[in-house]
């Protein structure tokens, strides 16, 4: 259960406050289809949320400082992401200060955010590199977002704060090391086609005769952030022929198809990759 | 943006992705891979994010922040409040050229659609704000105009405040200026209605079942 949504839990009905009759396609569906719903749908706040946003409209400005700074999600006081995104979002100031200390407020949580989530997954470092400019840079990005997405409409940040938050920073995360690693694959230069034979796994990619102890445990967290650093550096159509392959067991005309390309290229691009993340781990 | 048959029609990635968390909290790479094989033409793209993602915890509201954090926040949040600041005026511009464009003879197709049409002089009072908007008609309007309530409520409270005094005989009552908007139900019993239209007129202030 995500913090400071205590109200969301799998399965639950009121997971997401879509209209009834999706609600409904959802429940019946969970946990057997990608999740995806049926039909027209438009977002809509959770009731609750328009309610805290009204009260908080009539609040002493004095007060709504100290609230708006409340990071704990069980705090009495705490105002959730989406209201302050509805505030920002929409621009309101019934008194003088209000508009100020939200934006404020949500944008410093935004940051610690998405600052958090980069200190917990090292394998994203070589981006970050311990900068507060990459970081002053994505949260900008992401705030830009946050307030022109879907103008005159609702935007998923103030239904589902969190995974909106996060779909943006993978996203510019995924820009980011695009833009880093821009390279041509001449398919002149890739080894000879024919890979027969089941798919490696990746299992394959790490090291098995670390043995079992503390240090083996480091080693392969190690070895298997290296794996995915070095799999995002590859050229896209590689990675994604050894992603298809090694995370999916696709087979090869799927993987064609997805890569858009002939069955013999889909080969040689995993071959050239796997190659690749095998002199990664060597 | 439009569902059919549980594909998101022109979504962008990022929002294809956005709800694809809010449904899993912590997908597998199962999850990930009949979200590929809803939107092969975006397989790509997917793909990409979903290695970015694996092994990832949810993201999450961060109680302490770290000296790198405060600095990315000292640097930029001025510029982030001014850009709150620049995009509510550019809306309050919007929404005025389209209580505007309601304005004047354009009043009575708008009082009709709002069940008004023998009272379009209720409607230009609400729009230029001297009437405070009863419930059902705020609700409307904030479909019409594309704006929540609050910031409606704003802009008629500015547009009473900002309005000139009119010049004016009264005939039955004291010419007077209003410093602020009257309520809806002083302004439907001024008119002296029959009792039935007076009652479903005043009924617009109390919410819809």
């Amino acid at each position: 259960m995500r913090e400071g949504t205590p109200h969301i839990s799998r399965g639950s009905v009121f997971f997401f406050p879509y209209s009834p009759r999706l609600t409904e396609v959802w429940e019946a569906k969970s946990g057997t289809d990608h999740g995806l719903r049926k039909g027209k749908t438009t977002l809509k706040r959770d009731p609750k949320h328009e309610q805290a946003l009204e009260a908080l409209l009539h609040e002493d400005v004095a007060d709504l400082g100290r609230r708006f700074a409340i990071t704990d999600w069980q705090d009495p006081g705490y105002i959730a992401p989406e209201v302050m995104a509805t505030i920002c979002r929409q621009g309101l100031q019934p008194k003088g200060g209000f508009l100020d200390r939200a934006s404020s407020a949500l944008y410093q949580r935004l940051t610690g955010a998405v600052g958090g989530y980069l200190r917990r997954h090292p394998q994203w470092n070589h981006l970050v590199e311990g900068s507060s400019e990459f970081l002053a840079e994505m949260t900008s990005e992401i705030w830009t977002k946050l307030l022109t997405d879907k103008r005159g409409g609702t935007s998923l940040c103030e239904v589902r704060f969190w995974p909106w938050l996060e779909a943006r920073a993978l996203e510019y995360l995924r820009m980011q090391i695009t833009l880093k690693n821009t390279q041509e694959v001449s398919l002149e230069t890739l080894p000879p086609e024919e890979e027969d034979g089941e798919p490696a796994r990746w299992e394959n990619l790490i090291a098995a005769d670390l043995g079992d102890g503390p240090e083996a445990v480091v080693a392969r967290q190690r070895q298997h952030e290296s794996v995915m650093k070095r799999l995002m550096e590859l050229p896209p159509q590689e990675r994604q022929a050894v992603y298809y392959r090694l995370e999916f067991q696709y087979d090869w005309p799927t993987v064609a198809k997805f890569i858009g390309c002939s069955i013999p290229t889909a080969r040689s691009y995993y071959k050239s990759g796997y190659q690749k993340l095998i002199g990664e781990i060597e | 943006m439009t569902r059919d048959n549980g594909i998101i029609d022109g979504a962008h990635t990022v929002d294809i992705v956005a709800e694809f968390l809010a449904a899993h909290v912590e997908p597998t790479q199962e999850d990930w891979k009949r979200l590929i094989e809803a939107y092969p033409n975006k397989a790509g793209e997917l793909a990409d994010l979903a290695i970015l993602h694996r092994d990832a915890s949810p993201m999450q509201e961060e109680v302490e922040r770290t000296p790198l954090e405060e600095a990315a926040f000292s640097q930029t949040v001025s510029g982030a409040v001014n850009l709150v600041h620049e995009m509510r005026a550019a809306s309050l511009e919007v929404l005025r050229q389209k209580v505007e464009a309601c304005q004047g003879p354009q009043v009575r197709p708008l009082a009709a659609a709002m069940g008004l049409a023998a009272h379009p002089q209720l409607v230009s009072s609400v729009l230029a704000g001297t009437v405070r908007a009863p419930h059902q008609l705020l609700v409307y309007l904030e479909k019409r105009f594309e704006v929540v309530a609050p910031v409606l409520r704003e802009y008629f409270q500015r547009a009473c405040l900002q309005a000139t005094a009119p010049s004016f005989r009264a005939v039955n009552e004291k010419p007077s200026v209003y410093r602020e908007p009257r309520s809806w139900r002083e302004a439907v019993l001024s008119l002296r209605l029959p009792d039935e239209e007076t009652q479903r007129l005043l009924s617009m202030d109390e919410p819809s079942e």
